[in-house]
């Protein structure tokens, strides 16, 4: 999540995320507060899928 | 597959619980695959040292979110949450919270903030080992690599490491190392060596090779964790090592030092900063004393001219010499051979 002129985000990183809005991704719901996604996971029994990135 | 998950996008670490996530803070990007438990699965996002994307692609990041699937799924009917621990949010780390107090604006914590700001915290402490440096050591230090889709299959193993003393050989999938209890990623195998103290000399794997189910043990050496300069010279926590150089630029391409008549396979940067800045504009001074300007065309430094890059120089100084220790800097100078010399500062 480095923003830092060494260290800039690679190429494929944002591809991964571009690929975030291809249909499939698209369609699901991106949670931002952690701590609510992860209350909605226990409730539902469903595994969390956590992404770190940052976009600044 | 994403439709299986609550799915969840983290731009700013702030509010991460350092208790309950970690993953290799110097990654531009990374995925934990998890419990809301707070058992962590998987996490991705592992690179090499000399390739940032070599382990990134939407067909291996959808293989990992459908295989976990069925790992959740059986996990759910056995649960085996960790113990509970006291949150603690990145952004209240003591050097961060230093900064805040001192009248700082934090509008982000970046990943590779978290490293620095626990450094920062153990060095104050007196805990800080260099040796805690090397993290999330790369595969190659027990000597395998690994296949890029399907990355816990092994794709070469060194002859005499420890994998191949291990009985592991090419093709083989690893399914357990370590503390991780199922491997599916580079990060997975990265966490497990990262786990694993610094003077384990026995790691537990297990692997498939064929149809057979093979357990075993990793013989570690002494200082197994450490990797080249090279190695290391991607990690931005480099920059906060000693001793430093004191000047920083980008290399040249093939085109310019053909134009300088340098070798294509000879290093040269071209020095565009002095660290003349905050506090460790010393490091800038001991260099300018030594006679380097901006615009100079580094062409070797220490006798050396091998390095890949100037981060690859940076780190190539801080982990292998001493403060104090006198150098000399090749120079081009408008057409002419410079050297300077000066003592490595701190």
């Amino acid at each position: 999540m480095s923003t830092h002129p060494f260290h800039a985000p690679s190429l494929v990183g944002a591809l991964l995320l571009a690929g975030f809005a291809a249909p499939a991704l698209a369609q699901t719901e991106w949670h931002t507060d952690f701590a609510a996604a992860r209350s909605i996971a226990a409730e539902r029994h469903a595994p969390l899928f956590v992404t770190f990135r940052c976009e600044r | 597959m994403a439709a299986d998950y609550v799915c969840v996008r983290v731009t700013d670490m702030s509010k991460v619980d350092l208790n309950l996530i970690r993953f290799d803070f110097d990654l531009t990007f990374a995925v934990v695959l998890m419990n809301a438990d707070g058992t962590i699965y998987h996490r991705y996002g592992g690179r090499l040292p000399d390739d940032a994307s070599a382990f990134l692609s939407m067909s291996s990041l959808a293989r990992l979110l459908r295989d976990t699937v069925g790992e959740h799924r059986a996990y759910e009917k056995a649960p085996a949450p960790p113990a509970a621990r006291t949150p603690r949010p990145a952004i209240e780390l003591p050097v961060l919270q230093r900064k805040i107090a001192g009248g700082q604006r934090l509008d982000c914590v970046h990943c590779h903030t978290v490293n620095d700001a626990e450094y920062a915290d153990a060095f104050l402490e007196k805990r800080w080992q260099r040796d805690d440096l090397y993290v999330f050591p790369d595969p190659e230090r027990i000597g395998v690599s690994l296949d890029r889709e399907e990355q816990r299959r092994v794709t070469a193993v060194t002859p005499d490491s420890p994998a191949a003393k291990a009985g592991i050989v090419r093709g083989d999938v690893l399914l357990s190392l370590g503390e991780q209890r199922s491997t599916r990623t580079l990060s997975d195998v990265q966490w497990a060596l990262h786990r694993a103290p610094f003077g384990a000399n026995r790691l537990p794997v297990r692997f498939r090779s064929g149809k057979l189910e093979v357990e075993a043990e990793l013989e570690l050496a002494d200082g197994w964790k450490r990797c080249p300069p090279a190695d290391y010279a991607w990690r931005p926590y480099k920059w906060n090592l000693s001793p430093a150089p004191g000047f920083g630029g980008p290399a040249l391409d093939a085109a310019a030092k053909k134009e300088l008549g340098i070798a294509a396979e000879d290093f040269a940067m071209k020095v565009n900063y002095l660290v003349d800045w905050g506090e460790r504009a010393h490091r800038g001074r001991a260099v300018k004393a030594a006679g380097l300007r901006k615009g100079d065309v580094v062409v070797a430094f220490a006798g050396r001219r091998d390095f890949a890059s100037f981060p690859h120089l940076h780190t190539w100084v801080a982990l292998t010499r001493r403060v104090g220790e006198p150098v000399e800097i090749e120079v081009l100078r408008d057409g002419k051979v410079v050297t300077l010399r000066y003592e490595l500062p701190e």
